[in-house]
């Protein structure tokens, strides 16, 4: 099943993970980064990032706010929560079926 | 060299209204990085291939970040780059065909498999046996050892083929089927029928009722089906395209909104391909022409040698001058007319294509 984040081709992966970061409140480039690392393990390097924020913006799943000096945060939209809720979901689908059928795997 | 110089530098990756638009944000986002212990080369490299892939996007080529009016419009100018670049490969190997007739046929029997195929062709449609002209050159350019050649033939080929589908709006290689395999269809579709039904003839001529050794047989059939299925598809498909094409636009705008963007899709590629399809047939027939100014005309002059069944004194002429002429007539002007016109039409429903694609907005067409 299709959502609207493959649409984003190999920067889906880390829009992923920007939107989770996002979702829990508005942060700049270089919090985003060192919260992606917390949570996910992932270091997202800076022209990956500014990649993914460009193409997020211009979906309108992100949209930045006012600056903070040289710093720009930004915060997620409804559209982009949408769009990081049917893809999470995805990935919770095919995460279950991955580890019911490990489960029941035994070596031959 | 400083950390401050180095963010300049890699700043100048990116085009200038990415840096316009993110510049600062993005520098501070590299001090902080670079305070934080995160500088390397890896960091370097990425932010350069980052500002890479923003200058080709920009450019329309690739990704979304141009408008639709930009990709489509670069897309299509790069269509017609490529293919220049590819019918000046294709002169190339014109020119260095351009002894073929002198070569002895038990010798070169690659040239004889090409030219049971011309026996095969010689009797049908006129401008079937225009085919002919791209086995040979190909063949010659091949025997002669100018692989350079045919590497430039193939790579023009292959970007034709990606600027095609790039110039179409919500074209991309990575997309779902339905954006660009409509138009794919719509061609490939009436030129794989037609070569069914030639392939028949070819096969009751060259197969059955001659004489010949096998492994020529084999050759003529395998060549034939290789090549001419190519010229099929520009030709032949880009005309019955632009037919189908024209009569989208004739119905004007009662078409839903699924089937505009088919049509928009399908003017596009069809200025593309049949742009192409005129360039070729311009610069084959220059390059006849060169060779031989009687290739103009509709027969070959008394002193023409006989190969392989084909040719000789009186007989038709192959290539694509012997096509043009058998289509449109055996008057160089009628022939350069007609042309003139199809690139015209070409360049029509190209305009057309990008007025409509930039009338919608961008998320319509994706």
């Amino acid at each position: 099943v299709e959502n609207d984040l493959d649409g984003l081709g190999r920067y889906a992966g880390p829009a992923t993970l920007i939107l989770s970061s996002l979702a829990e409140g508005a942060k700049h480039g270089y919090a985003l980064t060192k919260d992606v690392e917390a949570f996910a393990g992932v270091t997202l390097r800076p022209g990956t990032l500014y990649a993914a924020l460009s193409r997020l913006e211009a979906q309108g799943f992100i949209e930045a706010m006012e600056d903070e000096g040289r710093r720009k945060p930004y915060r997620l939209t409804p559209g982009g929560a949408a769009a990081l809720q049917a893809q999470l979901a995805a990935q919770r689908r095919a995460a279950e079926v991955g580890l019911s059928r490990l489960h029941g795997w035994a070596p031959a | 060299v400083s950390d401050d110089r180095r963010i300049r530098r890699a700043l100048r990756c990116y085009p200038k209204a990415w840096r316009d638009r993110y510049g600062d944000e993005f520098a501070a986002l590299l001090t902080d990085t670079i305070e934080g212990g995160g500088r390397g080369i890896r960091m370097w490299w990425d932010v350069a291939r980052g500002g890479f892939v923003a200058r080709v996007e920009t450019t329309g080529l690739v990704g979304d970040a141009a408008g639709v009016e930009r990709r489509t419009k670069v897309g299509t100018m790069t269509a017609f780059c490529a293919a220049a670049v590819f019918v000046v490969a294709l002169g190339f190997g014109a020119l260095a065909a351009r002894n073929w007739r002198n070569f002895p046929l038990d010798e070169q029997g690659e040239r004889y498999g090409m030219h049971t195929v011309g026996a095969g062709m010689s009797d049908w449609a006129p401008w079937m046996r225009g085919a002919q002209g791209i086995p040979i050159a190909a063949a010659d350019a091949v025997r002669i050892g100018t692989w350079a050649i045919c590497a430039a033939v193939v790579a023009a080929f292959g970007l034709v083929i990606v600027a095609w589908i790039r110039s179409t709006p919500g074209g991309d290689l990575r997309a779902r089927w339905h954006r660009w395999g409509h138009p794919a269809l719509a061609v490939a579709g009436p030129a794989v029928l037609f070569r069914l039904a030639t392939l028949v003839q070819h096969v009751q001529r060259t197969w059955l009722y001659q004489d010949d050794h096998w492994a020529h047989r084999f050759l003529g059939l395998t060549w034939n089906w290789w090549f001419v299925a190519l010229f099929d598809v520009l030709y032949l498909g880009a005309l019955v395209f632009a037919m189908v094409s024209l009569a989208r636009l004739a119905r004007g705008v009662s078409l839903g909104r699924r089937l505009r963007r088919v049509l928009r899709i399908d003017a596009a590629a069809t200025a593309a391909a049949m742009t192409f399809t005129a360039g070729a047939v311009i610069v084959w027939v220059a390059g006849l022409y060169a060779q031989a100014p009687d290739v103009l005309r509709d027969r070959l002059p008394p002193n023409a040698p006989t190969v392989g069944g084909v040719g000789g004194p009186g007989e038709a002429v192959p290539g694509f001058g012997g096509t043009a002429i058998g289509l449109f007539g055996s008057s160089r002007v009628s022939t350069m007319a007609v042309i003139g016109l199809v690139l015209l039409l070409g360049l029509a429903l190209g305009v057309i294509g990008v007025r409509r694609a930039a009338s919608r907005p961008r998320h319509q067409l994706t």
